[in-house]
């Protein structure tokens, strides 16, 4: 019998190198209070992480880790889960890796459906190279490489995975641990490709959306009376972003995940299929 | 003097969209079940429908590795193949055609008197005997088995055991179209010279490069492809996802090669064998995975089946331009294990020896083929199937596993190889990382855990060579007088010189590097110092094979014959550089 896990229990030697006051530190611990209060022990997880100050989150959490590419944990994440099927996976990823690098990867994710969790820290703002654009930083902004302002349209994450078929879009806020916690819950449990968009500061690099400008605008839509099964609904409510921005889960559509239209992997999963007694010789004869 | 027993070359001709590949595979295991080996080769353009398509099917006593230049049958669907390849024609072989569409002239033949003209109502005849107009195919192949005085029963049996499960009424049409042709031709000509005498033989199959390679996967313990289709390696993520329900394993077609590379790699990790496979453009794409997958020491397989480049090149054509690109590929420096088959077997016994190496040496290897292998069929011995069967390795067991909290899956061992628990398992846990780390995985950016890592990884390339094959094959008499070099499918090239060399009464051997990492360098300066005259032959233009023989072996061939035109070498112009050559 394992004794019951706590968050510090997730905790890794080394202490997060993130900027004291980051985003980073709220999602960390929201991610190791739901991976507690689901009573999951470390060895029970893969976490896959993408690349930026949100990946190297993979030195700092005590769980089987895959620290990928820029952009591909995507990916590594749904070819564990299909080699896997009951292993239970996470995967973090920060915007520009996501949105950016692996835009390519999360259209697909959506549409799939495979069955993980997608966490993604949006703090407008490319962190780890130092202050450039991001595909969420708002257009005028100024940064490092877009010294005259940013031309281009802020992607709008949420909205994206609505209109490309996401079965379950969630937005939290890193200053609201309490929330993202069981936003992070709700999202592992749901049966299929789970979005979660954090919004985050970035405290040294983005000095548009602080703390106190993300405090005057976020809201729960929980106790709104927002229907998340209704799409037209959930689509108005993503496209919200100025004076108001939708924190908690804005859509929620039960249908096949991905594993449960693949016959081979109606039964075991293929990491336990035996592999010693293999014979092709029937499909050699149909080439005599 | 060749003999006209059993020794012919047919050509079809026609559009894209007409169906002629299907009625080449359908000659060539008729010949095969008949006791006789056959190769062929197809070409065609970047196109479905319409451009024009050929193939070609030589067959001989013998077993062969190359056709011909010369064709004995020319079946013509359309008027483009009598212009194009009327002049291919041996003096005395049958010009077959369409003459429900076709009237030929002279001109249209090069006023050629030394040829047969053999009309064939072919889509009439597949019309009336109940078949829609791809069966004209079908009346042509009759045809040509009436030409050849080859027996009908053999290609109805083939009907029964190909189109069986379709039905009796796809099987007697087929039956019927076929000896509508076969009588049609009887009528008109009755002394052919070139026949087919059936022989008894060893069972035999007809098959190709990529689905050898596909099958030699499954028997390797595949359970996991991924691939974004790229011609001419799509056919492997098309067999095998027929292949799925049989064997359970699952393909993915991905959203790009990117995906298919990161796929695998997830699912490696997880614990299964995996691949994924593409072409040099899609090899391109692959590069940071195949990084990935050597600093996390994932084990991984990527298939690059070549085809000329740069960018989209010659998408449906053939080259072997890529070796030095795999060898480099990717940033920094790391370990990885090349091979190049030249032919279905080794296809299939690399396919799954692949596998092997991958899991148990913890590193990615790379399968070389190109197009002439990847999508040409040859007659093949059944593959032994006792051999290369899956022993798993390289996995932790719960004792070394221990309890936690951390397992160390990077410490150094004296192989380099340190086994792995899967994720999942009970114990101590690990962070796979594209950073360099320390042995339980976390970045480290010491120089001495650097080194150490590095030098980790690079140690596992002496430890896989015990798992490796002789990674030089030598065809041909030990003591020759001119020797080919060479690598991939252009071995079969210089097979098939080497036979019509002894013909002519000149000795020669061809040396195949099969295993270009890592390079066998004592085994090559052996054999260059007992190789009297050495004749390097590539499917490139900057020889790329000869270059790696002098880097990495301090050898030289004496000759060189190179070509990048698209197209496989001809056996006989090697033949004939030879014979210049001596």
């Amino acid at each position: 019998m394992q004794r019951p896990v706590k968050n510090p229990d997730f905790n890794s030697p080394h202490y997060p190198t993130w900027c004291p006051g980051c985003g980073d530190f709220g999602i960390w611990t929201a991610l190791k209070n739901a991976m507690a209060e689901l009573g999951w022990q470390p060895s029970d997880v893969l976490i896959v992480y993408g690349i930026g100050c949100s990946g190297n989150m993979a030195n700092f959490v005590r769980t089987y880790g895959f620290h990928g590419l820029h952009g591909r944990a995507l990916p590594v994440a749904i070819g564990a889960k299909l080699a896997n099927k009951d292993l239970k996976i996470i995967v973090i990823g920060g915007d520009g890796d996501g949105y950016g690098e692996g835009g390519n990867h999360f259209l697909h994710a959506l549409r799939g459906n495979v069955d993980i969790t997608y966490i993604v820290h949006d703090n407008q703002v490319y962190g780890l190279t130092k202050g450039q654009m991001a595909p969420t930083t708002e257009r005028g902004q100024k940064t490092s490489s877009t010294p005259e302002g940013v031309i281009d349209q802020p992607l709008n994450p949420v909205a994206l995975a609505i209109a490309a078929g996401g079965s379950f879009v969630a937005q939290g806020f890193a200053g609201d641990t309490g929330q993202l916690t069981q936003l992070i819950k709700a999202a592992v449990d749901h049966p299929g490709f789970a979005h979660l968009n954090v919004l985050q500061p970035c405290v040294t690099f983005n000095q548009h959306n602080t703390y106190s400008w993300f405090y005057d605008r976020v809201y729960n839509l929980d106790g709104t009376g927002h229907d998340f099964s209704n799409k037209q609904e959930a689509f108005a409510r993503a496209l919200e972003w100025g004076e108001k921005i939708p924190t908690g889960i804005l859509y929620r559509e039960i249908r096949d995940t991905y594993e449960q239209d693949v016959p081979e992997m109606r039964t075991e999963s293929l990491v336990k299929e035996r592999l010693d007694n293999i014979d092709i010789s029937g499909t050699l004869k149909q080439y005599t | 003097m060749k003999s006209k027993v059993n020794t012919f070359t047919w050509t079809i001709g026609g559009a894209a969209g007409d169906g002629i590949m299907v009625t080449g595979a359908m000659l060539a295991k008729y010949c095969t079940r008949a006791g006789l080996w056959t190769t062929d080769y197809a070409e065609y353009p970047s196109l479905i429908r319409g451009g024009h398509n050929v193939q070609v099917v030589q067959v001989d006593e013998e077993q062969i590795f190359e056709h011909d230049q010369g064709t004995e049958i020319l079946v013509a669907i359309n008027e483009e193949t009598v212009r194009l390849h009327a002049a291919s024609l041996s003096p005395g072989g049958a010009l077959v055609y369409d003459s429900t569409r076709l009237t030929i002239n002279p001109a249209m033949i090069g006023d050629r008197t030394d040829i047969v003209l053999v009309p064939v109502p072919l889509m009439d005849l597949a019309l009336k005997n109940g078949g829609k107009d791809l069966m004209r195919n079908t009346v042509a192949l009759g045809a040509t088995l009436a030409l050849l005085q080859a027996p009908r029963k053999l290609m109805d049996d083939i009907f029964q055991d190909t189109f069986g499960a379709k039905g009796q009424k796809v099987v007697d049409i087929n039956v019927a179209t076929c000896r509508a042709g076969y009588e049609h031709v009887q009528k008109l000509v009755k002394d052919f010279p070139w026949r087919i005498v059936p022989k008894e033989n060893d069972q035999r199959m007809v098959i190709g490069g990529n689905d050898a390679l596909s099958l030699g996967f499954i028997h390797g313990g595949l359970k996991f492809y991924a691939a974004y289709p790229m011609t001419p390696a799509s056919s492997i993520l098309i067999s095998l996802a027929e292949l799925a329900p049989t064997y359970k394993h699952i393909t993915k077609h991905a959203e790009d090669e990117i995906a298919a590379v990161n796929l695998a790699i997830g699912a490696s990790f997880a614990g299964v064998r995996a691949a994924c496979g593409t072409s040099g453009g899609g090899f391109c794409l692959m590069t940071e995975g195949l990084g990935m997958a050597a600093i996390t020491e994932t084990p991984l397989v990527i298939v690059d089946a070549q085809r000329p480049g740069p960018a989209t090149g010659l998408p449906t054509w053939t080259e072997q331009g890529d070796l030095r690109f795999v060898m480099h590929a990717g940033q920094g420096e790391f370990p990885r294990v090349i091979v190049a088959p030249a032919d279905p077997t080794q296809a299939f016994q690399e396919a799954a020896r692949s596998l092997h190496i991958a899991e148990h040496g913890q590193l990615p290897v790379i399968i070389l083929t190109d197009k002439y292998l990847a999508e040409s069929h040859w007659s093949t011995p059944m593959f032994d199937l006792t051999k290369l069967r899956v022993q798993r390795g390289g996995f932790v067991t719960a004792q070394e596993h221990g309890g936690g909290p951390w397992y160390q899956r990077y410490a150094d061992t004296v192989t380099g190889i340190t086994p792995r628990p899967i994720p999942g398992q009970s114990g101590g846990v690990f962070i796979a990382n594209s950073d360099e780390h320390d042995a339980v995985g976390h970045a480290n950016e010491e120089s001495d855990n650097r080194v150490m890592q590095y030098r980790k990884r690079e140690r596992k390339l002496e430890a896989v060579l015990s798992f490796l094959p002789p990674r030089l094959v030598h065809y041909g008499p030990d003591d020759a007088d001119v020797t080919f070099v060479t690598w991939g499918s252009v071995t079969q090239s210089c097979k098939e010189a080497m036979r019509k060399l002894a013909t002519m009464g000149i000795r020669a051997n061809v040396l195949q590097v099969l295993y270009l990492l890592p390079f066998p360098v004592a085994e090559v300066q052996q054999f260059f110092r007992a190789a009297k005259k050495t004749i390097l032959v590539e499917n490139n233009g900057t020889a790329q094979l000869g270059g790696v023989l002098k880097e990495y072996a301090d050898v030289t061939c004496n000759h060189q014959l190179l070509k990048n035109d698209g197209r496989p070498f001809w056996a006989e112009d090697i033949a004939a550089f030879a014979k210049g050559h001596m």
